[in-house]
């Protein structure tokens, strides 16, 4: 940049072309493009998927508030006031609508929208969901990642029977105001579980105090193992979860790494972080000038078993040696 | 002289102030273009090598990455089947059970790897275990057909080609067959190619270089874009690509370093092959940032240039100034000694070749000035010389007029003897005419001598013996006596000393080898008579011979002139009256003869008729001959008189065709006229004439025996031609003139037989040159003869 300056200034010298100048300055005078990041989670959860965020849009050359602005929409569970943030932000045309890891702002977005970008991170089939044409071409405003989410929920159930093969009455809780992700991934589930000698029940929670009183049931039903079906919401509310959890001593499998860091027994399923970086980057790209119809969607593949041990002993679990070692996080 | 200097002199100052400036800036301008042309020269090829190197670098580094990449990607490979291999090793008597934990484990590890499928040695699918999908064992499938499981039982490893998942995450199957023989069997890997992308996407060449890879097929596999992946762009329409297809099996360079890329932007570009599974990995690099070092260096070189070209500026405007101002003062000098002030001399202590010049200048000026000091004494002296010579030539005109402009012998000498002495610069000079029957000199005329001593000279006896003069004659030279006093004593030196003279110088006058005299100048001062004073004398001398000989000749001239004209006068005179005398006897003759004849005194017998005939036919010419000599010598005696009267001329002509038609007639000749019919009224002696036109008439007749003879006559320009023409024999060239003079006829022969005086074209000539007119004659042998005059129409006077 220097150098490219240095330049302008010898031909301006020689050629006297000193108009070249305020040309240079006006561009960096111009106005920063905004970026509405809306999820379902709270704002408190989510710090290490904003850095992995930041992350993807310095990987193709943009920083917040240096040549960007990035509004965060943190919903904390409450979609339902998807339909006047999206309202808001295409009155106020905003750049980019990112929206990762939450299915509901991504069809929220691409319903209020077809000019403005969207990118995603679903954990569903994106062509199913109405968001793409296909992987490959995209088509129309939306591009993005797609974990993999409720194709690994059959993985996951296995994963759990494998690490505590006696459990088998499972009790699997749904976030039903996030139909789009609940619904396929509860039939997954249900057809998996019996191959592997597994039974299910169903159990929805929308709100913080859904989630305890679903504990508060397990005291009349106990279940073996409570299996916990990927959302947003439900991702911000991963403390309560464990602390539930240790609290009436049930084993729980959830889809997300974070879970287990927070004390949850286990989790398999893709790397979020990483598809918000991936998102990041796709954004930043986007703010380059390319166009989504354009962004193949990226299949995020970054698998992460995590296994607590400690969380398994107060459970009073023995984790299998074999388990163990294909565990690929082991929180001690 | 002096003006023209000055306006030379203004015109050069009007000149330095021009050539100052130029030769200054000449100066400077060389030096800066010098130093210019270096650099930008110098600038130039920097550039251009810094082009080559740079490419040439940055090739060699996109190549290294490329072959790194291909190396990791192999590594990556190589990596992953040696992970695999370890599946092949498990016996089959292991349970399944432990199998699908080893294969989970071996997920674990390797990442790329999403499902593993392990196949018994009959090709039946015992275990399958997935990232996605719940693990699956003992199925049975059979996939002994599959290319993955025959090609791993056939060559120990299969690469199968690179297929997309969902249309869009590129993978590879990789199959190993089990080498021991209670593990024969096959592991089938899915193996996800996006973690190359990594590997690709981490190569960074310059600040925008980019490497990918494209499978076997010329597709996209690994971009730094991962969507171009995804969409499975079809690299082969870039010729770079195709050309290193062609060229990677064999491990050759790249044929092509500089194409597009699929943006459109000129990039430098390498590859590199990735062995097993026919892979090419790229590196490209935009030429522009191949170029920026260039921009750089041009930068660079432009600030070069421009302090260079200041410094030079400087430099050079100082080396001028240090050339220039010297010059200058060189030239102000060299104009000042061009506009002929010798007396500048150029101060200059440079003490270089300048200060040379500018001595040079001075002794140049020094030895000018000298030379002009000379130059005018030359020119003064030589002046001197040519105003003697002048005066000299004056002289000899004056002398030369005199001696052609007056036969009066005395004026011309007196002239000679006193421009002799006013020339040479002596005191006295005379001429001696000599004596040749007494042998001695008489004095003839002088200049500056007292009549004393003229007195005394005349006469003394001046003999051809006197000491100087034998001498002078003897050598036909002038003889010099320096000093009067030392030579031997004689009469003559004598008197001349007594007259105060003291050199004498003596020339002898001679005409081949007749002498006429002497002429002598004298000077009071003793000393040698300069050469220029001998010649002088000896022209002087040459001058007086002529004017004695000329002189004399003309006297002679004269009196001989005068005589013929008396003697002339005599024999006109004489021939006039012997004429007169001699026609008066023979009228009496002739007329007596006819009075017989006509026998006035009795009838004559025939015989004396005849002879009487003969004596009046005889006498008859002797007549004529007496008439043409009486005519002749009055003409010549000036006695003949022309009387002008008014005449026509084809009445004259037509008289005398009548008088002589009948002599043509008897001798059966034709006989014309051919008179112009307007002929004017004319003005002359038209008896003269008539007797003119019957001499040529009759002339023609009497030499023409056969043929005709022809009168024409006519007018132009104020004369008239008559002119007879016959058919006679003719006359010779040689005779033409011949004819014209008294008693001369063409032929004597001729004269004979046909008689005549011989004096009739003669007396005819005589007349018409009377008139003003001509007569010739045209004819040559054998063509007959024309005779023709031309007179005025009008002859006033006689001529």
């Amino acid at each position: 940049m220097s150098r490219n300056i240095a330049r302008r200034k010898f031909i301006a010298a020689v050629g006297g072309l000193a108009a070249a100048w305020p040309r240079v300055v006006r561009a960096q005078q111009q106005a920063m493009p905004v970026v509405a990041l809306v999820n379902g989670r709270s704002a408190a959860s989510s710090a290490e998927n904003v850095a992995a965020f930041s992350q993807g849009l310095k990987e193709n050359g943009y920083v917040e508030n240096q040549n960007v602005t990035v509004e965060y929409h943190w919903l904390d569970g409450q979609y339902a006031r998807l339909r006047s943030l999206m309202a808001d932000l295409v009155r106020r045309q905003v750049a980019v609508i990112a929206t990762p890891g939450s299915n509901p702002a991504a069809l929220a977005a691409k319903a209020a929208t077809e000019t403005i970008p969207i990118v995603f991170a679903v954990g569903e089939d994106p062509v199913r969901l109405g968001l793409v044409a296909s992987f490959a071409q995209p088509g129309g405003n939306a591009t993005g990642v797609n974990f993999f989410g409720q194709e690994v929920v059959a993985k996951e159930l296995h994963l759990l029977h494998d690490l505590v093969p006696k459990a088998v009455r499972i009790a699997v809780l749904a976030n039903p105001a996030n139909s789009s992700v609940s619904e396929p991934t509860i039939r997954s589930i249900q057809e998996a579980a019996p191959t592997i000698g597994l039974t299910v029940k169903i159990i929805t929670a929308a709100t913080a105090s859904d989630i305890d009183a679903a504990f508060a049931g397990f005291t009349s039903d106990r279940p073996d193992a409570v299996f916990v079906v990927p959302d947003g919401f439900f991702s911000s509310r991963s403390r309560q979860f464990a602390t539930l959890a240790a609290r009436d001593k049930i084993p729980a499998a959830y889809w997300n790494r974070e879970f287990v860091t927070a004390g949850g027994l286990m989790s398999y399923g893709t790397d979020l972080a990483d598809a918000y970086r991936q998102v990041g980057a796709y954004t930043a790209l986007i703010l380059k000038g390319r166009k989504p119809a354009d962004l193949a969607v990226i299949q995020s593949n970054k698998f992460v078993f995590a296994i607590n041990v400690q969380t398994a002993r107060a459970l009073g679990i023995e984790v299998p040696p074999d388990v163990l070692s294909i565990a690929t996080e082991v929180i001690k | 002289m002096k003006g023209l200097a000055y306006n030379h002199k203004g015109s050069m100052h009007a000149l330095a102030a021009t050539v100052r400036s130029r030769l200054f800036v000449k100066y400077a301008g060389l030096f800066v273009a010098v130093v210019t042309l270096a650099l930008v020269v110098n600038g130039l090829f920097e550039l251009w090598f810094t082009y080559q190197e740079q490419k040439a670098s940055l090739i060699q580094i996109e190549h290294g990455e490329a072959a790194t990449a291909a190396g990791r990607i192999e590594q990556f490979l190589a990596l992953i089947q040696g992970q695999i291999g370890w599946t092949t090793q498990l016996p089959w008597s292991a349970s399944l059970e432990q199998r699908r934990f080893d294969a989970l484990r071996l997920l674990r590890q390797v990442p790329a790897v999403t499902e593993l499928a392990e196949i018994d040695p009959q090709g039946h699918e015992q275990l399958r275990v997935s990232r996605v999908a719940m693990d699956v064992v003992g199925s049975n499938i059979d996939v002994s057909n599959e290319p993955a499981f025959t090609q791993a039982i056939a060559r120990g490893v299969y690469y199968g080609p690179v297929y997309y998942h969902r249309q869009s995450e590129p993978y590879i199957t990789l199959a190993l067959a089990g080498t021991g023989a209670s593990s024969r069997g096959v592991s089938i890997a899915q193996v996800n190619l996006t973690l190359i992308w990594d590997v690709v996407s981490k190569i960074k060449v310059g600040k925008s270089g980019l490497a990918y890879v494209i499978d076997a097929d010329g597709r996209l596999i690994a971009h730094p874009d991962i969507g171009l992946v995804l969409r499975k762009t079809d690299m082969l329409r870039l010729p770079q690509v195709r050309s290193a297809r062609a060229a990677g099996a064999h491990g050759a360079t790249e044929d092509i370093q500089k194409a597009e890329n699929l943006q459109g932007q000129t990039v430098l570009t390498a590859f590199a092959p990735v062995a097993n599974v026919g892979w090419l990995v790229f590196v490209e690099t935009p030429i522009r940032e191949a170029l920026a070092p260039l921009y750089a260096s041009f930068l660079r070189t432009g600030y070069v240039l421009l302090g260079a070209l200041v410094l030079s500026f400087i430099a050079g405007s100082f080396l001028a100034r240090k050339m220039v101002v010297p010059i200058q003062a060189l030239r102000a000098g060299a104009i000042r000694l061009g506009a002929g002030d010798l007396t500048q001399r150029i101060q200059m202590k440079t003490g270089d070749e300048l200060e040379a010049l500018a001595n040079q200048f001075n002794h140049m000026a020094g030895q000018l000035q000298e030379s002009y000091t000379e130059l005018e004494r030359k020119v003064e002296d030589r002046t001197k010389e040519l105003a003697q010579s002048v005066e000299e030539l004056r002289a000899l005109g004056e002398v030369s007029q005199a001696v052609n402009s007056t036969l009066n012998l005395e004026t011309v000498l007196s002239t000679i003897v006193t421009k002799a002495v006013q020339l040479t610069g002596t005191d006295a000079g005379a001429i001696y005419d000599y004596d040749q029957t007494g042998q001695e000199f008489h004095l003839r005329t002088t200049y500056g001598m007292a009549p004393e001593l003229i007195d005394a000279l005349t006469h003394a006896h001046i003999g051809i013996d006197e000491p100087n003069v034998a001498a002078a004659l003897a050598e036909r030279e002038p003889i010099q006596v320096e000093d009067l006093r030392n030579d031997a004593a004689s009469d003559v030196n004598e008197i001349t000393l007594k007259a105060g003279y003291r050199a004498r110088l003596v020339a002898p006058l001679f005409r081949g080898d007749d002498l006429f005299g002497l002429l002598v100048v004298r000077r009071r001062t003793p000393g040698a008579f300069p050469k220029s004073t001998i010649d002088l004398i000896k022209t002087f001398a040459g001058q007086s011979v002529l004017a004695i000989q000329n002189a004399r000749l003309f006297h002679e001239i004269e009196d001989k002139g005068r005589e013929l004209e008396i003697a002339s006068q005599h024999k006109s005179q004489f021939l006039a009256n012997m004429s007169h005398e001699l026609r008066t006897p023979l009228n009496a003759i002739l007329g007596y003869s006819e009075l017989i004849l006509d026998n006035i005194y009795g009838e004559a017998p025939e015989k004396m008729r005849t002879v009487l005939g003969r004596v009046q036919s005889n006498g008859k010419h002797l007549l004529s001959l007496i008439n043409d000599v009486l005519d002749l010598s009055k003409i010549e005696a000036g006695q003949l008189k022309l009387s002008l009267n008014d005449y026509s001329i084809t009445d004259m002509i037509r008289g005398v065709y009548a008088a002589v038609e009948s002599l043509a007639r008897s001798k059966r000749l034709g006989f014309r006229l051919e008179v112009q019919p307007d002929l004017p009224a004319a003005h002359g002696d038209d008896r003269r004439l008539t007797q003119v036109l019957l001499n040529l008439v009759g002339n023609a007749i009497k030499f023409t025996d056969q043929g005709e003879v022809l009168i024409k006559a006519s007018t132009a320009n104020g004369a008239y031609t008559v002119a007879v023409r016959d058919s006679g024999p003719g006359i010779p060239l040689s005779d033409q003139q011949r004819i014209f003079e008294e008693f001369q006829q063409a032929d004597s022969s001729i004269t004979k037989t046909k008689s005549g005086t011989g004096l009739g074209l003669s007396i005819a000539k005589r007349i018409v040159e009377m008139h003003g007119g001509r007569l010739g004659v045209e004819s040559s042998p054998g063509h007959g003869a024309t005779f023709s005059f031309t007179v005025p129409v009008t002859v006033e006077r006689q001529a």
